[in-house]
């Protein structure tokens, strides 16, 4: 039977590598997908890609002029957060107003705008014009005023709040004054104690220093947050992960390898329908050879090709994203094997079970198409809800995806217990669809 | 072990039902060696069906089949199709690959060993066969339906078979291809193989088959040479057409 499977295979991958087109198409759209889901998500997630945080598109009217207006707009020109575009209060003797503003958004022009009232530096509430129902770009803007407001108010900012969230919490205002009463000396012994400590040069220079010391110039509202909030951190990663790799990135790649596995098998696998159609399974059938190395030829021929097609795919992520294969070679190439097994046994189950071409595409697409969302393919499990991610578990590319993620982002060996499991269910899954496909096939093709 | 006394292939009381609705029921004929029996039928009548019992690509649900006086099992017996040469109706070739390396293919699948030269001489006898020499290292998809033809029963041919299936093997081949079929199946009629022909051209038949087994509904209604047949509808001196619509009637068939 295996001499028989092994010219059957040779043939079969004779006439893949014959259709030049079918070939290119076959190595060329998972490397496209591949590109354009990392691409896209690195950028997303602000790693490895060269790319931040999308963008937050931002209109600005300055009807105050002052330095704290001046250092607000300064604060957000520099922030990665904000695509700003400033509206001249004057142009050609015309004076922008807020309904300037309000007509920018109206429009579409902008889906934020922020208008620096006269006072704003004295203490006036900036406004913020915005097209609701953006909530996502509204959370990521937030961050950036927030910060340009520090910049612009310095500590002032601090009492500001402390004295709006008193209020918020019921104080009169008429109370307030006895607030003011006993925090005022604080605050001026606070200012003092720090203008001391400057010129003595106590001060430290780095991030969290120097956003405590002045509160001007070089705030960093997260260093802050880091520093006043009472929780340590510590960044704990494996030795040798590549940093410009993320865990983002990591998984689209792993993600939209398997799922264009799932679809270029499947596309292999679908010689079987190609041969029964044509006539030439009944000729291989008619062969003095044992019948099932038919089925075993297709089983070989689909996972030799997914094991070369995986590994392409893992070494151009390599190139393009700085994914590092090269250190998780033996890891990438066990799980690529035990992959493209699963895969396999999926492709011939397919091909097996359906009864024409359009059949095995449209049932196909489907399942692929489900499992990745599910599995973790298209973006990680960690934004699902709790029931999808155990939903997630029955599904082939989560095992895979999460395997890969072991070796990338944790630089977990294959022998590791964890990918080990992975690597057992994988190939559980194999011979299960495997043994279900020869059952099949039995059926279909030789019970006559 | 074989009998040489015995027909190269007996078939007795052959049965096979598709459901509830059956095709072939209590066939029986013999064939021997160097003997062409064409089987004719309308449509439906059974005669793909019955050849795919014997070539073991269904398995028989009654009946039973003997080669050379031996049980025969091809549907079971991977051996006992190595006496087996079968033209399918579709053209069961590879386009992607050229007239050699189809014949090459299936020579190897037929055991012909490389060492020794064996399988390529069946490749050259296959493509002189065909008549294809000049066309050896074609695509298949550049061919016309008559050189497919050719090449398909060549294929069939490739491990000289004792027992030659043929069904309807001249369907949409021109006149030049089909004088080039005609001639190559008289000369394995003449190297003593045994043929089973289905052809629905009374032509054909009348040229190529020294018996004719008519069959309708999946029974077989009559055997005989082509005379023998005229005489049993009454009409001597009849042609084949006619003496096969007074066998079988002249209502359409649709293999309901």
């Amino acid at each position: 039977m295996l001499r028989a499977a092994w010219i059957m295979l040779c043939k079969d991958l004779r006439l893949f590598l014959g259709d030049r087109v079918a070939l290119l198409l076959a190595v060329l759209l998972p490397i496209v997908l591949v590109t354009v889901f990392g691409t896209v998500m690195s950028n997303m997630a602000g790693g490895g890609g060269g790319g931040g945080m999308p963008a937050v598109d931002l209109m600005l009217l300055d009807e105050d002029g002052s330095d704290a207006s001046r250092a607000f707009v300064e604060s957000l020109r520099e922030s990665d957060g904000v695509d700003l575009t400033i509206v001249l209060l004057e142009k050609d003797g015309i004076t922008r107003t807020r309904e300037d503003l309000a007509a920018y958004v109206h429009d579409g022009e902008t889906p934020f705008a922020v208008r620096l009232p006269s006072g704003f530096g004295e203490g006036a509430d900036l406004e913020l014009l915005r097209d609701p129902g953006r909530d996502l770009s509204q959370q990521l803007l937030s961050i950036s005023l927030v910060r340009a407001l520090f910049e612009a108010r310095g500590e002032d900012l601090i009492w500001d709040i402390q004295r709006r969230s008193m209020t918020a919490a019921g104080i009169p205002d008429e109370w307030m004054q006895r607030v003011d009463a006993f925090t005022t000396p604080f605050r001026l012994a606070m200012e003092s104690l720090f203008e001391d400590a400057e010129q003595e040069g106590l001060l430290d220079d780095d991030e969290t220093g120097a956003a405590a010391s002045d509160g001007g110039g070089d705030l960093d509202f997260a260093a802050i947050l880091d520093a006043v909030l009472p929780m340590q951190v510590a960044d704990i990663a494996p030795e040798g992960r590549d940093q410009n790799v993320t865990y983002i990135i990591a998984q689209a790649v792993s993600g939209m390898t398997v799922m264009m596995l799932m679809f270029s098998l499947v596309g292999y696998a679908r010689s079987l329908l190609e041969e029964r159609d044509q006539g030439t399974l009944r000729r291989l059938l008619l062969a003095p050879v044992d019948r099932r190395a038919v089925l075993l030829s297709k089983f070989l021929g689909t996972y030799v090709v997914g094991l070369i097609l995986t590994l392409i795919l893992f070494v151009y992520a390599s190139l393009l994203f700085e994914l590092d294969v090269a250190s998780h070679f033996d890891t990438v190439l066990v799980i690529s094997l035990a992959t493209a097994a699963a895969t396999t046994g999926f492709a011939i189950l397919i091909c097996a079970t359906c009864n024409t071409d359009k059949q095995a595409d449209g049932l196909s697409t489907i399942l692929i198409l489900t499992m990745s969302a599910l599995g973790g393919a298209w973006f990680p499990l960690m934004f699902m809800p709790e029931f999808l991610q155990t939903v997630a578990r029955f599904t082939l590319p989560f095992w895979s995806i999460d395997a890969y993620q072991q070796a990338f982002w944790n630089g977990k060996h294959w022998t590791d217990p964890t990918i080990l499991a992975n690597l057992g269910v994988l190939l559980g899954l194999s011979a299960a669809l495997g043994w279900v496909a020869s059952i099949v096939y039995r059926r279909r093709y030789l019970a006559g | 072990m074989t009998d040489a006394s015995a027909p190269l292939l007996e078939v007795s009381e052959l049965g096979y039902a598709y459901g509830e609705r059956v095709a072939v029921a209590g066939l029986g004929f013999t064939l021997a060696r160097g003997e062409v029996l064409g089987l004719l039928g309308p449509n439906g009548a059974g005669k793909t069906t019955a050849i795919s019992c014997i070539c073991g690509l269904l398995t028989p649900r009654s009946g039973s089949l003997r080669f050379q006086g031996q049980p025969f099992e091809p549907h079971r017996t991977a051996a006992d199709r190595v006496h087996l040469g079968v033209v399918p109706q579709e053209l069961a070739l590879y386009d992607g690959l050229s007239a050699r390396q189809n014949l090459r293919f299936f020579g190897s699948l037929h055991g012909l060993e490389t060492k020794g030269g064996a399988l390529d001489e069946a490749v050259d006898r296959g493509l002189s066969l065909s008549g294809l020499a000049s066309r050896a290292d074609d695509k298949v998809k550049t061919f016309s339906g008559g050189m497919k033809r050719r090449l398909n029963l060549a294929v069939a041919m490739l491990g000289e078979p004792e027992l030659a299936l043929l069904d309807e093997p001249m369907v949409g081949v021109d006149p030049q291809s089909r004088h080039h079929i005609f001639e190559s199946i008289e000369q394995l009629k003449t190297d003593g193989r045994g043929m089973l022909y289905t052809s629905h051209s009374m032509d054909e038949v009348e040229r190529l088959c020294d018996r004719i087994a008519i069959l309708d509904g999946g029974r077989l209604v009559a055997t005989g040479t082509a005379d023998e047949l005229a005489t049993r509808a009454g009409l001597d001196g009849a042609d084949l057409e006619r003496t096969f619509l007074e066998l079988t009637g002249h209502s359409l068939r649709d293999g309901s």
